[in-house]
């Protein structure tokens, strides 16, 4: 039993690197706001970014799906790299990226359309559907995973701003994975919900490690604790520490990190 | 010390006071609000609503052959030849022969008998004679209108008094035609023609309509809409979601705000100056009534459309963006959607605003006095280019006139442009109803 | 370590470690007062020890209720959760050795009676101390945090183990030459087994103040001296 514990924890370290950055610098206008990040993102796995407000782990989160770029003033250096390939190269086309790195937010912000019409949409503008069939098995399919397919099917008509908070978000989910990305970006995703809820999400979190690389930016220790494998520390714009998350929880290296997460004043 | 939550200290009664002092000059200024608007509205409505009302008189009139068509062949050439004076007196007559049948006797000479009938009245049954000749010959009956003293008598705005003093009617007139209407053959009716007619001139206030004015503003409306809502809409959505943040952008944003507050006149100067002398459209056109009202919507369209969209949560762009929309798709496929009530509404709102006003009209002279129907495209003039008059500029034409019987025509034209107005904003309420969306 | 913005975790985490400092003085006393019982033939001294150990595991379950508080309501992380879970097993190991010293004062109370065995008492006495003084270490490192004093408990094992190895074959010797001393030894073996097994808790408790500090149990293993397992026949 213990022995499949312990495998089941290093087969997630030892997962294929999926997003490399080096020596990440963010500036909004003068304020450098992220500072030499160095991290390694291994795929399959869930990987969550904590911190106190206003240290850059968002920041740096938007920077992985170049969210960052419809922000004037900000300005993105270093190297970010997804299997290998630089996002930021004048060759990429953000709009391609973020197909391929999907995004949920922290507030649920499903467009005001019909359930079925928000989970179509990405597939709609990027061609992944052929007809209509192809269109409703996409759906389907990314309800499902979703854990929203039972609640939803009978009626995908109806206004997605109809739902419960927590059904919201997972809709915002099932319309993330719907482009089929590779890698998943949560901004705070559960901030907005009530716990049955978020323990819906979080047990959805886990389900979805399978099959996609989730970075996850939460501000409940707890809820980084639970559903990831690694955990990194951001503290003033830097990366202090990124660890397995049972290291991070029960003997960090960096006393910043501890008294950040036994809630001390640091 | 303890104090007892039952009795008021005297800094809470101080303010309690003042708060109640507070509450009373703001009911007191709502009331000064609601008195002035009362007034304006007796006062308009008292002066205006009997211009909806119209006086005629139902006549049974001989058209003879001897005098209306003497060569007895219908060659309408021939008969257009008798003019209005020659039908003035077959009315007169019918009108002294009603009085005989009705057993009315009076000391009032054939003329002034005659000058109770509008002088516009000729005209209409000449039309309707030159229209089918053969009613030459028959008797045929006609409502003819009323002039204009008789029309005041039965609203009220003539009396005994001031017939007395006035050249154009007399007491016994009055009384001939109060005793006509005693006998049904004058009478006091609902007056469509106010809305279809086009001006007339001085001395027929009872002939006078607002067909042509009415036209127009509806050809100056079409003109604003086809022009202002793209133009407006696509710089805002640009201003909005495409243009970078510099100076700019910052200046042109600031001159946009400056151009909403510039007196209106200064539009129609610059109407004047681009418009008439330098590109040489016609004056006292839709087509420039409207360029110029155009200008000066434009500024309220862009400044509520940008309200609007601005108004479309961030979410939303955001996750667009985050599913991989462009920018372009994420505004047309989601912003504008949900901006469209806010953008109707500042676009009606500007319209009607359009709709009432005077001042750049005056200028480029649609001010002058016109009776043909301007159509909405002839080959000489082009599409919009045939001269026409405006609602508002009808309200000033008409209160400029001596008499009185113009100032209710005035007042009926406030009511009908108050009408459509309310009906405008009324339509933006329901529209910013109907469609607003919650998120 | 810097205090916790909620400060009635700081007030929480004090008052456990309050308790545990209360319960470990009550053990260091009856250890002692158990041996001089012993060497002072004094019952009423044991009666004594034998009282006091239900005070004793009163404070335990008061500890196990106040850290099961701790983690329900505050759901302690890193050092704050390394410092919950050594409580917890301190306390445990307390209310052991507290056991043991009641153990020592039962048989005290019927070797009153009997002869004294020759020099054993102040041999035991001497471990007793000695343990005592391990036990003291150890609760003086967990208030300070002071690994190396922990670890010099550990390496202090050593010692009581050969004190009782001595003690051993001395009651083997004392038994096989006269077997009217057979009860007597055997009781007085139990009394050092007792004493050895409470080095044993107060060194386990030190190696759980290590953990408390550096957050990692000592991985090489303590001297083990306690030989006679071995023992076959008295040399």
């Amino acid at each position: 039993m213990e022995d499949m514990y312990h495998a089941d924890r290093a087969m997630s370290t030892q997962q294929d690197i999926k997003i490399k950055a080096d020596k990440v610098q963010v500036y909004y206008a003068d304020n450098h706001a992220i500072k030499d990040v160095d991290v390694e993102i291994a795929d399959k796995t869930v990987t969550a970014f904590i911190g106190p407000s206003g240290c850059g782990k968002s920041t740096f989160l938007r920077c992985l799906n170049r969210m960052n770029d419809t922000i004037d003033i900000c300005r993105v250096e270093g190297d970010i790299t997804i299997d290998g390939e630089d996002i930021y190269d004048p060759k990429v086309d953000p709009v391609q990226l973020r197909a391929k790195v999907g995004m949920v937010f922290q507030k649920p912000n499903p467009f005001p359309k019909s359930i079925y019409d928000n989970v179509a949409y990405g597939p709609k503008i990027h061609g992944l559907a052929r007809n209509k069939a192809e269109l409703d098995e996409i759906v389907e399919k990314s309800l499902r995973k979703a854990a929203l397919w039972n609640e939803a099917k009978d009626r995908l008509t109806a206004p997605g701003t109809g739902l419960s908070g927590g059904q919201q978000q997972r809709l915002c989910i099932a319309r993330a994975i719907a482009t089929a990305p590779e890698v998943l970006l949560m901004d705070e995703p559960c901030s907005a919900l009530d716990p049955i809820a978020t323990a819906q999400v979080e047990e959805l979190i886990d389900e979805l490690r399978q099959s996609y690389s989730v970075v996850i930016v939460t501000h409940s220790m707890q809820q980084a604790a639970r559903v990831s494998q690694k955990t990194a520390f951001f503290h003033l714009g830097n990366l202090v520490e990124y660890d397995d998350t049972d290291k991070i929880f029960t003997n960090p290296e960096d006393s910043r990190t501890e008294s950040y997460i036994s809630g001390r004043i640091g | 010390m303890k104090t007892s939550l039952l009795a008021a200290d005297a800094r809470t009664k101080k303010r309690n006071a003042a708060e109640a002092r507070f509450k009373a000059y703001g009911f007191a200024a709502i009331i000064v609000a609601m008195l002035a608007l009362l007034i304006l509205l007796t006062s308009v409505l008292g002066n205006g609503m009997s211009s909806f009302r119209q006086t005629y008189i139902a006549l049974d009139v001989a058209l003879p052959e001897e005098k209306l068509d003497k060569s007895g062949v219908r060659d309408l050439s021939v008969m257009s030849k008798v003019t209005t004076i020659g039908y003035a007196p077959i009315l007169r007559n019918a009108l002294l022969d009603a009085l005989a049948a009705q057993g009315i006797e009076t000391e009032l000479s054939d003329k002034d008998i005659g000058n109770m009938i509008s002088k516009e009245a000729a005209a209409t049954v000449r039309n309707k004679v030159l229209a089918n000749p053969d009613l030459v010959g028959q008797t045929v009956s006609f409502d003819v209108l009323a002039s204009g003293r008789i029309d005041g008598y039965f609203k009220g705005r003539v009396t005994m008094e001031s017939a007395a003093l006035d050249g154009n009617t007399s007491p016994e007139a009055l009384m001939i035609a109060q005793a006509l209407a005693d006998a049904g053959v004058i009478e006091t009716k609902f007056n469509w023609n106010f809305f279809v007619w086009p001006d007339a001139s001085d001395q027929r206030p009872e002939a006078a309509g607002l067909g042509v004015a009415i036209l127009g503003s509806l050809y100056m409306m079409i003109v604003v809409l086809v022009l202002a809502l793209p133009i407006g809409v696509a710089s805002s959505i640009y201003l909005e979601e495409f243009a970078p943040k510099n100076r700019w952008t910052d200046l042109i944003e600031v001159n946009i705000s400056n151009l909403a507050a510039v007196p209106s006149i200064v539009y129609g100067i610059l109407g004047l100056a681009i418009f008439i002398n330098f590109m040489e459209f016609n004056q006292s056109s839709p087509l420039v009534g409207g360029l110029v009202l155009t200008l000066m919507t434009l500024p309220t369209i862009i400044i509520s459309t940008r309200a609007a969209l601005k108004s479309v949560p961030p979410s939303i762009r955001d996750a667009a963006l985050g599913v991989g929309a462009s920018k372009m798709q994420s505004v047309f496929h989601h912003v504008l959607p949900l901006a469209a009530p806010g953008i109707l509404t500042g676009t009606i709102i500007g319209l009607a605003q359009a709709l009432g006003e005077t001042a750049p009209l005056l200028l480029i002279g649609m001010v002058a006095f016109v009776r043909e129907y301007p159509a909405a495209y002839t080959p000489d003039a082009g599409l919009f280019g045939e001269a026409s008059t405006a609602l508002p500029v009808q309200v000033f034409n008409w209160t400029q006139r001596s008499d009185p019987a113009f100032v209710e025509r005035a007042s009926g034209a406030i009511i009908t442009l108050l009408v459509f107005l309310l009906i405008m904003n009324a339509v933006a309420i329901y529209l910013r109803r109907r469609f607003e969306r919650r998120w | 370590m810097n205090e916790h913005i909620s400060s009635a975790y700081d007030r929480d985490l004090e008052a456990i470690t309050t308790l545990i400092m209360k319960m470990g003085g009550l053990v260091e006393d009856a250890i002692l007062k158990a041996a001089k019982s012993l060497a002072d033939r004094d019952v009423e001294l044991a009666e004594e020890v034998r009282a006091n150990d239900k005070i004793i595991d009163a404070l335990e379950v008061q500890i196990n209720e106040e850290a099961a508080r701790v983690i329900a309501l505050r759901a302690p992380v890193s050092k704050d959760l390394r410092s919950i879970l050594t409580v917890l097993r301190l306390s445990a190991s307390l209310e052991r050795i507290g056991d043991y010293a009641k153990n020592i004062a039962k048989r005290t109370s019927v070797l009153v009676g009997m002869n004294p065995v020759n020099g054993s008492d102040s041999a035991l006495r001497r471990m007793a101390r000695e343990v005592e003084q391990m036990l003291k270490d150890t609760l003086d490192a967990y208030v300070r945090g002071d690994a190396a004093l922990a670890e010099d408990v550990r390496q202090r094992d050593h010692e009581v183990d050969q004190m009782y190895n001595a003690l051993f074959r001395e009651f083997l010797t004392f038994m096989m030459e006269d077997p009217r001393n057979i009860t007597a030894c055997m009781h007085l073996h139990f009394m050092a087994k007792n004493i050895e097994r409470m080095g044993d808790l107060t060194t386990n408790m030190a190696e759980q103040v290590i953990y408390l500090v550096t957050g990692e149990m000592p991985e090489e293993a303590r001297p083990k001296s306690d030989k006679t397992a071995f023992v076959t026949n008295p040399s």
